[in-house]
C-alpha cells in the first residue's frame, strides 16, 4: 500500500508533463474545444436547427451546440446585458439589429482565415456590415400575403392595406422588428412620400391605427401566421422564412410582390452570422459559422424550407426557389440601409409606441 | 439567555439569506429608481409618468384588478356557501375540483382560454350556432380576455378563503336566524356575509395583488397592444432595453402590492374579531 | 337543507367555467390543430413533446431547481418555524413578518431586481440566480406549513426529554422532528409544485441551457400555435397530480394546507 502511494505521485507527474507537452503540440494546431458552444438565433424551426446544425456539428467536431432562442430585440438586449461576461458565442441578426449590435460594441470581427466557405458566398453577402463583423447567410424577401378567396380584386400594393373592406383584417409588423421600418418606408413611398420625408408614412399608419383597421401589430411572424390560421386576418407582409409555414396551412393564399404605378419595390434583407465580442471560443465559433455556410448545410436548410441559401453553389428545384421568393429578380429588391435605421430608431420607437398604445 | 442564543442560531441563517436575496436587491431597485446618471432625482418617475403607454397600462392594471376581484367574489360566495353546506364526501370532491387548477401552471390555464376565445374557438362557434352573432367576434387580445383569464386563474384562491371563513361560522348561528323566521337569502345577507367578511378581505387581497402582478395571462391573452404593468415591465426591460422606465414600473408594482397588503391587513385587525 | 334550483344551476355554470379550459386542452392535444372539436385523432404531439430536446432539458432544469429550492428553503425555514413557535421572544412578530415577506413582494419584481443587480452588475451565473430566486419565493411556505404543523405539537414531550438530560438538539431531532415530519413533507411537495409551475420569477432569470419548463413553453408559443403546448400541458398536469396524489395518500396531507 505504501509503495503504491509513493509510485502514484511519480506516475501522475510524468503523465502530467506528457499531457502538457501534448497540449502544446495541439495548441499550435487549434485551440482546445469548449464543452459547448452557445448560438443565439430565432426559435423558428427549432427541430430542424437541432438536426441540421446542432447534431451535425456535434457529429463532426464533438462540440455540443446549445441554442439561445428568441427574437432579435431580446437577444440583443441579453448580449448587451452580458457584455462583460459573454454567455453567447455565435449570434444571428437581421440587418437593423446587426447594425445596432455593431454600434453597441457586442460583436467582434471574424477571422476570415477560418471561414473556408467564404468564397462560395454570394459576393454582396460576404461582408455586409464592413470590417468582417458579419457574414450574410440567408436572404429574406418581404412580400404581401393575402387570402385570395376573401379579397377581390387582387392585392397589388401597400395601398391595399387601406381598403375599407379590410378593416380589422390586417396586421403589420411592429416597428421594433426586422420589417417594421420597411413597412413605414413602403407606406410612405406608396402614398407619395420618400425616405427623406417619412411624415406621409407616419400619418397613414396613424390612420390605420386610430380607425381600428389594424387588428394588431405583430411582434413575430409566427403571430401573423397564427392570425391567418385562425381566420383573424386576410392581408399581411410576410418574409421568406415564414411563407412555407403559411403555405402549409392549406388556405387559399397568394404571396405577391407589391408592384404598381408608384415605385415601391420589393423589400429584401440579409441575415448575418457574427461572433460575439469577448467570447473565449472565437476559433470554434468561426468554425461553426463556416459550417453553417457550407454547401451541405445551406442545401439542407433550403430543402427543409428553413432558410434561402446565400451559398452560390447550392442548387435548388424551381418550386423551392419560388417559395423563397428567389424566383423574383433580386436586382429589383430594395435593401434598406441598416445604419439609417439605427440612427433614427430610438426616436421612431418613441413615436410608434405612443401611437400604438391603446 | 439560552433561549436568546437558540433563537439567534435558528433564525439567523434564514434572515441572512433573505437579507441577501430579497432585501438587498429590492433596496437597490428602489434606490436606483431615483437615480439618473450619478444624480439623485425624480426624473425617471416624471419621464415614465409622462409616457401615455405607462398611464394606460397602469389604469388598465388597476381596473382589471378591481373587476376581477369583484367577479371572483361574486362567483365564489354562492359556491363557497353551497360547498360548505355539503356532506363531507361530496364537499371534498367539489373542493378538489375547484382547487385542482392551483396545481397547474398559469401557462396551461391561459392557453386553454386562448383556444376557447380564438375566432375558431368554441365560444365563437356557440355564439354563431345560437344565432347571437353572424360572424366571429374578436375576443383575443382585448382587456375582456385578460379579465376572463385572470378571473379563472384566481377564483380558487377566493373560494378557498371564503370556504375557510364560512367553515368557522357555527352552523347554529344561521339555524337560529332561520328559526326566527328569516328567509334563506336574508339569513345569508345578515348573518353569513358579515361573519365571513374576513375571508373576503383575505381573498380580496390575494386576488387583487395577484392580478396586478400577473404576467402570463396578460401576455398570452392581451398581446403586445393591450399592456398591463407586468407586461409593460417585461417589454421595457427585455425588448426595448429601457432600464430606466422598467425600474420605475417595477417599483410602482412593488408599491402597489405593499400598500394593498398593508391596508387590508389593517382592515382585518380593526374590523373583524 | 333546502336546495334552490337556481343555486344548483349556478354551481353547474361555475364548475363548467373552472374546468372548461382543461377539458379543451385535453381534447385538443389529440387533434391535428387547435380547432375544437378536432377533425382527427393523433398522438403525434405527445411524441414530439417528449422527444424534443429543448423540453426534456427544460423539464430536467425545472426538476433540479424545484428540488434544490425547496430543500434550501426548508433548511432555512424549519429551524425558523421552530424558533417562532417554541420561543416567545421579543421581536417575534417582526421576524415572522420577515420570513413571510417574499409573499408580499411581486415575484416579477424580485426576478427583475435579481437580474439587474446580481446577474448583470454582479456577474452572478444563471443557475445560481435562478435557484436563489425560487428559494426566496418558497421560504414563506416552508416556514408557514412547518409552523402550522408545529402548533399542534405538545412541547411537553421535548421538555421532558431535556429535563431527563438529553441535549436540546438531540431532543429536537429525536422527538420534535419525527412528529412534524408530515408537515415538512407537505411543505416539500407544495414547494416543489409551486416552483415547478412558476413563471414570473423565472421570466427574467433564464438563460441558454437553463430554462424552466413553463418558460420554455411560453417561448415555444411565441413561434408556434399548435397542440404541442396542449400535449405538454396535459403531461405537466399528470406529473403534478401524480406527485401530489402519491404524497396525499401516503401522508394524508390535506390537513396541513
Amino acid at each position: 500500500m505504501r509503495a503504491f502511494r509513493k509510485r502514484v505521485p511519480c506516475v501522475l507527474v510524468v503523465v502530467g508533463l506528457l499531457m502538457m507537452g501534448w497540449g502544446l503540440v495541439l495548441d499550435a494546431q487549434e485551440p482546445p474545444k469548449p464543452s459547448q458552444l452557445v448560438v443565439s438565433t430565432w426559435g423558428f424551426n427549432t427541430e430542424l436547427l437541432e438536426e441540421n446544425l446542432a447534431k451535425a456539428f456535434e457529429a463532426e467536431t464533438g462540440i455540443r451546440v446549445v441554442f439561445d432562442f428568441g427574437d432579435n430585440s431580446p437577444r440583443l438586449v441579453r448580449l448587451i446585458a452580458n457584455r462583460d461576461a459573454p454567455v453567447v458565442d455565435v449570434v444571428t441578426f437581421a440587418p437593423n439589429f446587426a447594425a445596432q449590435a455593431l454600434s453597441a460594441g457586442v460583436l467582434q470581427p471574424i477571422n476570415t482565415v477560418n471561414i473556408s466557405n467564404l468564397a462560395d458566398i454570394v459576393e454582396w453577402a460576404q461582408d455586409p456590415l464592413g470590417g468582417h463583423y458579419g457574414i450574410g447567410y440567408t436572404v429574406q424577401i418581404l412580400k404581401l400575403a393575402y387570402r385570395t378567396d376573401k379579397i377581390a380584386p387582387p392585392v397589388t400594393s401597400w395601398r391595399d392595406f387601406f381598403r375599407p373592406e379590410l378593416a380589422g383584417r390586417i396586421t403589420i409588423p411592429d416597428l421594433n422588428t426586422t420589417y417594421g421600418p420597411a413597412t413605414l418606408f413602403s407606406t410612405a413611398k406608396a402614398w407619395g412620400g420618400s425616405l427623406d420625408n417619412l411624415e406621409t408614412g407616419w400619418q397613414k399608419l396613424g390612420e390605420l391605427i386610430e380607425s381600428g383597421a389594424l387588428l394588431t401589430a405583430y411582434r413575430r411572424s409566427s403571430e401573423a401566421i397564427s392570425l391567418f390560421e385562425q381566420d383573424e386576418i386576410w392581408l399581411c407582409p410576410i418574409p421568406s422564412f415564414s411563407w412555407p409555414s403559411l403555405a402549409a396551412l392549406n388556405l387559399p393564399l397568394a404571396w405577391v410582390r407589391p408592384a404598381s404605378d408608384y415605385w415601391e419595390g420589393m423589400v429584401a434583407s440579409l441575415n448575418t452570422l457574427s461572433v460575439v465580442k469577448g467570447t473565449p471560443n472565437a476559433y470554434w465559433a468561426e468554425k461553426f459559422i463556416d459550417f453553417w455556410l457550407s454547401v451541405e448545410t445551406q442545401t439542407q436548410m433550403a430543402l427543409d424550407k428553413v432558410d434561402a441559401p446565400a451559398n452560390t453553389k447550392v442548387v435548388l428545384p424551381d418550386d423551392l426557389r419560388m417559395s423563397f421568393g428567389l424566383d423574383e429578380d433580386i436586382s429589383t429588391a430594395v435593401f434598406y440601409d441598416p445604419a439609417f435605421v439605427v440612427a433614427n430608431l430610438e426616436e421612431w420607437l418613441d413615436r410608434w409606441n405612443e401611437m400604438i398604445a391603446q | 439567555m439560552r433561549n436568546r442564543a437558540a433563537v439567534f442560531a435558528l433564525t439567523g441563517p434564514g434572515l441572512v439569506f433573505l437579507g441577501f436575496s430579497l432585501l438587498a436587491p429590492i433596496a437597490l431597485l428602489v434606490a436606483s429608481s431615483f437615480r439618473s446618471g450619478d444624480a439623485w432625482t425624480v426624473a425617471p418617475y416624471v419621464s415614465t409618468l409622462s409616457k401615455s403607454v405607462f398611464r394606460i397600462a397602469a389604469l388598465r392594471t388597476l381596473r382589471v384588478g378591481l373587476i376581477v376581484t369583484a367577479a371572483t367574489a361574486f362567483l365564489s360566495y354562492p359556491t363557497a356557501y353551497y360547498v360548505s353546506k355539503l356532506p363531507a364526501r361530496r364537499r371534498a370532491v367539489l373542493m378538489s375540483l375547484a382547487l385542482f387548477p392551483l396545481m397547474t401552471t398559469a401557462v396551461v390555464r391561459t392557453f386553454g382560454w386562448f383556444v376557447i376565445l380564438s375566432r375558431q374557438g368554441i365560444l365563437n362557434r356557440v355564439l354563431e350556432a345560437i344565432g347571437w352573432v353572424d360572424r366571429p367576434v374578436q375576443f383575443l387580445y382585448t382587456e375582456g380576455a385578460i379579465v376572463l383569464g385572470l378571473t379563472h386563474l384566481f377564483f380558487p384562491l377566493m373560494l378557498l378563503s371564503l370556504i375557510s371563513a364560512m367553515e368557522n361560522i357555527p352552523p347554529d348561528v344561521e339555524e337560529a336566524a332561520r328559526s326566527l323566521g328569516a328567509r334563506p337569502l336574508r339569513a345569508f345577507a345578515r348573518v353569513v356575509f358579515p361573519l365571513s367578511a374576513d375571508g373576503l378581505v383575505v381573498g380580496g387581497t390575494l386576488v387583487f395583488t395577484g392580478c396586478i402582478t400577473a404576467y402570463t395571462t396578460p401576455a398570452i391573452l392581451g398581446g403586445t397592444r393591450v399592456l398591463t404593468l407586468a407586461t409593460l415591465l417585461q417589454q421595457r426591460a427585455m425588448t426595448l432595453l429601457d432600464w430606466e422606465t422598467a425600474t420605475v414600473v417595477a417599483v410602482v408594482l412593488l408599491a402597489l402590492a405593499t400598500v394593498v397588503n398593508l391596508a387590508l391587513r389593517r382592515l382585518r385587525v380593526r374590523g373583524v374579531s | 337543507m333546502r336546495r334552490s334550483r337556481a343555486l344548483i344551476a349556478l354551481m353547474l355554470l361555475v364548475y363548467t367555467f373552472i374546468l372548461s379550459p382543461f377539458v379543451v386542452i385535453f381534447i385538443v392535444s389529440f387533434g391535428p390543430n387547435l380547432v375544437f372539436p378536432p377533425t382527427s385523432l393523433t398522438l403525434n404531439w405527445y411524441v414530439r413533446a417528449v422527444s424534443m430536446r429543448m423540453f426534456r432539458e427544460a423539464f430536467v432544469t425545472s426538476l433540479e431547481i424545484g428540488l434544490l429550492a425547496i430543500m434550501i428553503a426548508l433548511f432555512f425555514g424549519v429551524p425558523a418555524a421552530y424558533a417562532l413557535i417554541r420561543f416567545p421572544f421579543r421581536g417575534r412578530e417582526t421576524v415572522e413578518f420577515a420570513f413571510t415577506a417574499p409573499i408580499v413582494v411581486p415575484a416579477l419584481v424580485i426576478g427583475f431586481a435579481l437580474l439587474r443587480y446580481y446577474i448583470q452588475l454582479g456577474r452572478l451565473p444563471v443557475f445560481p440566480g435562478l435557484l436563489i430566486a425560487h428559494t426566496v419565493i418558497l421560504v414563506p411556505y416552508a416556514v408557514r406549513v412547518t409552523a402550522a404543523s408545529l402548533r399542534n405539537f405538545d412541547f411537553l414531550t421535548e421538555e421532558a426529554a431535556i429535563s431527563l438530560g438529553a441535549p436540546p438538539w438531540k431532543a429536537f431531532f429525536r422527538i420534535v422532528l419525527p412528529n412534524v415530519r408530515t408537515g415538512v413533507l407537505a411543505a416539500f411537495i407544495l414547494g416543489f409544485t409551486l416552483s415547478f409551475n412558476m413563471v414570473p420569477i423565472s421570466l427574467f432569470l433564464t438563460g441558454p441551457g437553463y430554462t424552466t419548463l413553463p418558460i420554455q413553453m411560453l417561448s415555444y408559443m411565441e413561434y408556434y400555435f399548435n397542440p404541442l403546448v396542449a400535449a405538454l400541458s396535459v403531461l405537466m398536469i399528470l406529473f403534478t397530480v401524480i406527485i401530489t396524489q402519491v404524497a396525499e395518500s401516503a401522508l394524508g396531507l390535506s390537513r396541513h394546507i
